[in-house]
Order: structure tokens, then sequence, then C-alpha cells
């Protein structure tokens, strides 16, 4: 594990910093664009073209965005505990040809 | 004389010229056949050509209009950047079978008549089974029979429906085909379903997922570009506004997105992801006004290219490491930066951020479900949005470049041909993203729609970074549905396990009854014999020998009684 956060052997991408600071950046743009709907709610300089009253929510296309992830990842748990079956389920010639 | 041959025949034609070839003019003549046949549809004009009577039908072979031109333009690419992508290959089976492929799918966006059509549909299905047969596996032959009784099966629907409509019409034009019933509009109808399953409809889609990962590296490229398209094209043809595809096409949205988050073969997670985008132009085809058929049209044309790009991306990995199932992979980005960063702009693309292409053309079709007052459609489209980022703008740039473990695996980054091929749908990604305009010009309708609107910007901005907000936090806390070997039970289980079993389970019956019926024969063959043998066998009464003297002695028993009753009765 010292060998990969080692900054000479290790590609930037996959430093534990590097990962670290990409998070970061991706908390502030998720934090800032929160700021248009407040824009929206104070008719300052921004104003929301929505179709139903739901969407004129604050964040309210973030919060969709986060839940419905969250909910397809959940669903994934639950559904694969359903269909999962081993890998030569169909048992149709070899398995790793794919 | 070229104008008497319908768009893409030459693609056809030059199949044939294939096994005459060999080496770099092979090669180059696989890449110059497209570019004529683009050529050839160019120099036509809009119109009606090839009128052919044929018994009492009026074909009419080629008909050019805006909406077929669409599907005109998109096949020619796809099937110019697919041999590209294809250059290497030195198989001329595939070869062939591709060219012919790509060629009947372009006749069959400009068929006038419903029987060209069925022709078309039919070429395109023993064509295409070819580049599934490529992979020359046990796995594969199977893989592809099904898919061939299926598709076949929908070009017999097709057949089925156009003999009834004519009989019923007299006409086989194939325009807009009218409401369906199976009471009052049997031929339609018919149609619908045979055009469903190509379009893999719900609980009719698994040929895709079935099928096109089992395909060579290359056959799926075109595989992917073809079959579907032609599907969706039909149904804009034949069936728009037609009502029940809205709640079809967002069915198809929605249910791929939970196997695709569980499966682990990157291909077969595209195939979900394939069937996902054309539940976005099923949907548009279904809500029916002018801009949901341009939405449907442009997302078309934009998918065939983002979606071919993210197959070659994964064709590069099978083609280098032999494998694209997530569990075997990671950090295959240092080998193939050049594929990785092309992965990246066609899951860019296909999640609809801004700046690429899907974000002109999606956004086209939620806006018309939102203007057309399709309340539930709209919510299902934006959680199917969310979906798509999952699967194919993360998951398949994450797992098939990145992952969480370095597996090792080093290898050449992809061979010239499929980077070019790749690096020039990239720029199509983003120069339609950045400037439509030349796309929205070629769409069947007039275009009133501006993409690039500050709440178009920031609303899909807000919902896919969210969504990748959550999946950073749920890989943080080791949330995230884990990648695992495994085969995942969708709706062919039926016709793959439970229909054989049904099958066996009847045979087995039919074996039981049968031998009853031989058990109980013999037994009675043999009772027979047994009651033959006791009369007439070695010991019986009327095979026994006996004396003459006894023989006289009853001839004069059987006298005395017949005297005696004479006497009696006189």
């Amino acid at each position: 594990m010292a060998d990969r956060d080692s900054p000479t052997t290790t590609p930037w991408i996959e430093r534990a910093s590097s990962v670290r600071l990409l998070c970061r950046l991706l908390f502030v743009i998720s934090a800032g664009l929160f700021l248009p709907d407040v824009l929206d709610l104070l008719h300052i300089g921004y104003h929301k073209h929505v179709h139903y009253s739901a969407e004129r929510w604050l964040g309210f296309y973030a919060v969709f965005g986060f839940v419905a992830y969250s909910f397809i990842v959940g669903a994934g748990w639950v559904w694969r505990s359903i269909v999962m079956r081993g890998e030569d389920f169909y048992s149709d010639g070899d398995a790793d040809d794919a | 004389m070229l104008e008497h041959l319908p768009p893409g025949s030459l693609l056809v034609l030059g199949a044939l010229v294939v096994p005459l070839l060999r080496g770099v003019p092979r090669q180059a003549w696989l890449l110059v056949v497209p570019i004529l046949s683009f050529a050839h549809l160019l120099s036509l004009a809009h119109g009606s050509y090839g009128h052919i009577l044929l018994f009492d039908m009026t074909l009419t072979v080629t008909r050019i209009d805006k909406l077929s031109l669409v599907w005109g333009y998109i096949f020619h690419i796809a099937a110019f950047l697919s041999a590209l992508y294809a250059a290497h290959v030195k198989d001329g089976m595939q070869q062939v079978a591709a060219l012919i492929y790509a060629g009947s799918a372009i006749a069959g966006a400009f068929a006038g008549d419903l029987i060209t059509l069925f022709v078309c549909w039919e070429l395109t299905a023993v064509s295409s089974v070819f580049l599934i047969w490529a992979s020359r596996t046990e796995r594969s032959y199977r893989a592809g029979l099904r898919y061939l009784v299926i598709q076949v099966g929908s070009g017999v629907l097709l057949l089925s429906g156009v003999i009834i409509h004519y009989a019923e019409t007299g006409s086989v034009a194939f325009e807009h085909l009218g409401a369906l019933s199976f009471t009052d509009n049997l031929g339609p109808t018919l149609i619908f379903i045979a055009f469903g399953m190509k379009c893999a409809f719900p609980f009719l889609h698994n040929w895709l997922q079935d099928a096109y990962p089992e395909a060579t590296a290359t056959g799926t490229v075109f595989l992917s570009a073809f079959t579907t398209k032609l599907a969706v094209y039909a149904l804009a043809r034949g069936f728009a506004g037609t009502e029940i595809l809205v709640p079809i096409g967002a069915a198809m949205t929605a249910f791929p997105v939970f196997y695709a988050v569980i499966e682990n073969d990157l291909r077969r997670v595209l195939a979900y992801s394939l069937n996902n985008q054309l539940g976005f132009m099923v949907v548009g085809i279904g809500i029916g006004s002018e801009m949901a058929l341009n939405g449907a049209a442009s997302h078309a044309f934009a998918h065939i290219i983002y979606k071919a790009l993210l197959f070659m991306s994964m064709g590069a990995i099978l083609h280098r490491v032999g494998t694209v199932k997530a569990t075997e992979l990671g950090m295959l980005y240092r080998s193939m930066p050049l594929t990785t960063f092309f992965c990246i702009i066609g899951a860019l693309s296909i999640s609809a951020f801004p700046l690429f292409s899907g974000f002109v053309t999606k956004s086209m079709t939620l806006t018309a479900a939102a203007e057309g007052h399709y309340d539930i459609t709209f919510f299902v489209l934006i959680f199917a949005s969310a979906g798509v980022l999952h699967h194919s703008g993360i998951k398949i740039p994450f797992y098939g470049f990145f992952g969480h473990h370095d597996s090792g695996i080093r290898v050449k980054e992809a061979p010239w041909n499929m980077l070019l091929a790749m690096s020039i749908c990239a720029f199509l990604c983003v120069a339609i993203g950045v400037y439509p305009q030349p796309l929205y010009d070629i769409l069947p309708y007039p275009v009133d729609f501006e993409p690039y609107t500050a709440s178009h910007v920031v609303t899909q901005l807000q919902l896919l970074v969210f969504a990748l907000l959550a999946f950073v936090v749920l890989a943080l806390k080791h949330l995230e549905t884990p990648e695992l070997r495994c085969t995942n039970v969708d709706f062919d289980v039926l016709y793959r396990r439970l229909l054989p079993a049904v099958v066996r389970g009847v045979g087995s019956v039919v074996a039981a009854v049968r031998d009853g019926v031989i058990d109980t024969g013999k037994s009675l063959v043999g009772l027979f014999i047994a009651v033959i043998h006791l009369t007439h066998g070695p010991s019986g009464v009327a095979a026994r020998t006996v004396l003459t003297s006894t023989a006289v002695t009853i001839v004069i028993v059987v006298l005395f009684v017949h005297l005696l009753f004479n006497y009696l009765t006189s």
C-alpha cells in the first residue's frame, strides 16, 4: 500500500491525496449548484423554467439525482439477491469467452 | 442507372466483391463502399422511386423524405466508422456479413412499402447473425441461434401482418398504419408487435442482451447501430402518436437500469443501456408531437454514435485483454489512455452532460413529454437519466479502465484504426453537443427548441452532479454494488430454462404413457399367447392327438345322440 501511495511510482489519479482533492472539488461544485436555485427563489438574475410545481422546490433536481442514484444502487442489492445465479447457470458452452 | 438502385444497395453489391479481393485492396474497399453508397444517397432527390408491380401490389422500393434521410445519413456514418474500426479484421465472413447487414438496414429505412421493408427486415436478421457466430464459440453459436429465431420470427409476424393489412385495405404502402386492435385492425397490430420485437420492447428484449455481448469485438459495434434503430424508424414511420408506446418506452428506460447495475459483463451492461436509450426514442414516438418526433430522430442519430463509441472502447479492451468482465479488469487506463479518454467522451455524451451530444437530443424528448403533460413519464425519464449516468456514465469507464484494484494487466493501446474510429466518434459527440444546428437542420420537422437555456443547463447539471456525488458517497461508504462473476436471470430464463424444462417434463410424461401403453400391450399379447398355448400348445386340448378308436367312439356317441334326439322328437 505504501508503494501505491508513493508519489514517485503511483500515477496522480491513483494517489489517495488526488482522490481526496477530486472529492472535495465535487463537494464544492455540488454546493455551488444550489446557488442558482437560491437565486431563483429570490428572483435574482436566474429564472428556472419549470413545467411542474415540484421542480421549483429548492434543489429539486439535485435531491432527485442523489436519491435516484442511491435508490438504483440499493435496488441493485435487492435485485441481485433475487436474480443472481452461478456463472454457468445456462451451461451453454465456455463461460469465459465473453 | 444508379438512380434506379435503392440506397444501401451498393453496400450489398459491394459485399459480393469482397471475396474477390485480398489484403490492402480489400480493406480499402470496405471503407470506400460506404462512402460511395453515401454519395449515391446524396445524389438522389426527395421522392419515390422503383415502382414495381408484384402480382396486384404496387411496391415502392425507395421513398426519400426527411424522416428516412435522418436514418440514411446516420446509418452511412455508422457503416463507415464501424468498417474503419474493423479494418484490422481479416475474417471475410464478418466483412461480407457486415456490408450486407448495413446495406439492408439502409434500404429498409428507405422502403416505401411493407414488402420491401420485410425483405430488408429479414436480410438484416440473416446477415447480422454471422457477426455473432463469427466469435466461433459454443456460446456464440447458441446465442446466434436464439437471436436468429427471434429475428426471423419478427419477420414472420411482420409478413403475416402485411398480408392481413393488404387483404383489408388493398395497400402495402408503408405509411402511418393506424390504431391497434386485435379484432378490428389485426394486420397493423401484428406489424406493431414485429417492430416491438426488433425494438426490444419489455419481455421481448432479451435477444439483445443475450446476443450482442457474444458477437465479435467489431461485430457488436455494427450490431449496436442498425437492428434496433431500424425498428425505431419503422415505429416512427408507422405508429407515431400511438399512445401505448409512451408507457412501453418509459418501462424500457427504467427496467434495464436495475440489470445494468448488477451486470458484470461490460458489453452486456451496454446492451441493457442500449435498451434504456431505445426507451427514450419510443416515448418520443408515442407522444407523436413534432418536437417529440424530432427528439426521437435526433436521439437516434446521436445515440448511434455515442453507443458505437462505448462499444468500440469495450471492444478495444476485448481485443487486447480477451475479456470485458469488470471483475477481471482494473487500471487499464495506464495501458490504454487514449481508449480511456474516448470512452469517457462517450460516457459524458450518453449521460447527457451539457456540451455533449446526448444533452441536445434527449432534452428535446423530455421537454416534449412535459409539454404533452405526460407527468409520470416525465419523472420516469428523469429517473432513467440518473440510471444512465450510473451504468454508462460511471460504471463503464470506471470498471473498464480504473476499478478498485490494479488487475496487473498490461497491454498495448488499441490498434490505430480502432483509435481513429473512436476519435471520429468522440469528435462527433462533442461537435453535435457544442453546435447542434446541423443536426437540427436535418430533422423531420422545423426545430423550435433551444437546448442551451440557463434552466436546462443548470437543472441537468444538478441532476447529474448530485448523482455523481451519490456515487462518491456510496463508494466511500463501501455501499456500491460489488462486481461479481455471475449470471443474472432475466426474462430469457423462460425460453432458456423454463420452456426446455416444460418440454422435458411433457416429454417424460409422454414417454411414460408410451411405455405404459407398450407394457400393457405386451402383457395382453403375452396373455393371449398363454391362452393359445394352453389350448393349442403341445398339451393343449386343440393340439392333442387322439387314437382312431377314440375318434370312432366319439362319432358313434354323436350319432347315437342324434338318433335318440330324432326318435324322441318324431
